[in-house]
């Protein structure tokens, strides 16, 4: 079943190689002056679609800022990134929106979903957001429910479901405009590890689906799911592993 | 009018022997001129009353305002989240506009009501025999008052919601989505 669907239209970058996420020398500096903090202090990287990647690394080193700048919440201080081959530098407010709705699913620890409005509501909103016809969101949203075994509560608010359905709905809601890439910060965070295996399930098994997948992680279990872990130390790569167990990205 | 005066002095005068230059040996109610003074103490108060009235309706606007910038920061992550979904500028600036809006529009038809009450309360005192109230007279609800009201009141109602709203599309995501 691949009601997620799979990188469609979206056409390979002038990298070259077609990486959905190819990073040269990203710096991230906050403040200015004498009090600043280097974040980031020249990060090379390059994913392929359909990996699926750990970023791991202690507290502090850059990881979440590595996060939000792939998934263009934040701005570089310096260095080149393009996602999906389009470059991220210079773009408006609006069309950083834009490519945050299309091409990238976000993922939190605390779920961050809307409280107001119902788990379906949720599911729905990228898609309300990126312009979709009323029919079509009702079609999509039921199926990216039932893919995640929430067809039940889709009427539900978020203040009466569990840590392990806030999630799911959560990914169901990330995968609603079938992005480019899923981007998690420690998903499995705040959940117990039965609903955190359950987390895990999912992503692999959208990772078996083709979808390129990043998360920021602590939870070994987790990492070891991964394709390929990217350890980060004080502002850098520290080292970069594909993972012995993995099979490649399917073809 | 200042010719015939003077000439009703000066032919008095030589009737009656007074110096016609003297103003105070009679006086001369003028209706023209004591309506004229009336008038003006009309649209004195009137603007008195205006200026109260637009003071009163800046207040609320304040209020509002107020109400809107407790709103956005309160919901600050919401907010954010919506970013990370994509929202552009207008999905985040247009709810906020536009609840600051219906808030002033309530306010305002709840005026308008009780504006229409008291003036039907008002109309219930007898005038008879009551010289007060009888020049006074009875309250009448002035459409063109109302429709400029209403305008300023929209006017603030915007404004109310704008500024509170562009706060909102200030927020950085990045900064209210980090975890704590």
């Amino acid at each position: 079943m691949n009601i997620f669907g799979r990188g469609r239209r979206k056409g390979n970058g002038s990298n070259g190689n077609g990486a959905v996420i190819w990073m040269k020398d990203i710096r991230k500096v906050y403040g200015a002056g004498k009090v600043h903090v280097e974040a980031l202090r020249g990060i090379d990287l390059a994913i392929a679609k359909g990996e699926f990647v750990a970023i791991v690394g202690p507290s502090g080193s850059g990881k979440s800022t590595l996060m939000n700048l792939i998934g263009c919440l934040d701005t570089p201080s310096g260095g080149e990134y393009e996602l999906a081959g389009q470059p991220v530098e210079g773009l408006d407010p609006n069309a950083l929106a834009d490519i945050r709705n299309r091409r990238v699913g976000f993922v939190f620890q605390s779920f961050n979903l809307l409280p107001a409005i119902t788990a379906f509501e949720n599911v729905e909103m990228p898609l309300l957001l990126g312009g979709v016809p009323k029919r079509q969101r009702r079609r999509r949203g039921t199926e990216l429910l039932e893919r995640v075994d929430l067809a039940d509560r889709s009427h539900h608010k978020p203040a009466e479901l569990s840590g392990g359905q806030l999630q799911r709905v959560a990914i169901a809601r990330a995968m609603a405009m079938d992005p480019d890439i899923l981007l998690a910060d420690e998903p499995t965070g705040n959940l117990d590890t039965s609903s955190g295996g359950d987390i895990m399930s999912l992503f692999s098994a959208l990772h078996e689906t083709g979808r390129t997948i990043l998360v920021v992680t602590h939870d070994k279990a987790l990492s070891r799911r991964a394709s390929r872990v990217v350890e980060i130390r004080d502002g850098l790569i520290e080292s970069d592993q594909k993972s012995a167990t993995d099979s490649s990205p399917p073809a | 009018m200042k010719h015939a005066l003077r000439r009703m002095h000066e032919v008095l005068g030589a009737r009656y022997q007074f110096d016609p230059d003297d103003e105070r040996v009679f006086g001369v109610w003028d209706t023209v001129e004591s309506s004229r003074l009336r008038r003006n103490i009309m649209v004195g108060i009137e603007i008195f009353l205006g200026i109260i009235g637009a003071l009163t309706l800046m207040i609320g606007g304040v209020g509002v305002a107020n109400i809107m910038y407790a709103s956005v920061k309160e919901r600050t992550r919401e907010i954010g989240v919506m970013m990370a979904l994509g929202a552009r500028r207008r999905w985040v600036v247009g709810p906020i506009v536009l609840e600051g809006l219906t808030y002033t529009l309530l306010g305002g038809l709840f005026g308008i009501v009780m504006a229409v009450f008291v003036i039907i309360l008002l109309g219930m005192i007898p005038t008879e025999g009551n010289d007060a109230i009888a020049f006074l007279g009875k309250p009448t609800l002035s459409p063109s008052i109302g429709i400029i009201s209403a305008l300023i009141l929209g006017a603030i109602g915007l404004l109310a919601g704008y500024f509170p709203a562009r706060r909102a599309a200030s927020v950085d995501p990045a900064e209210v989505l980090r975890e704590e």
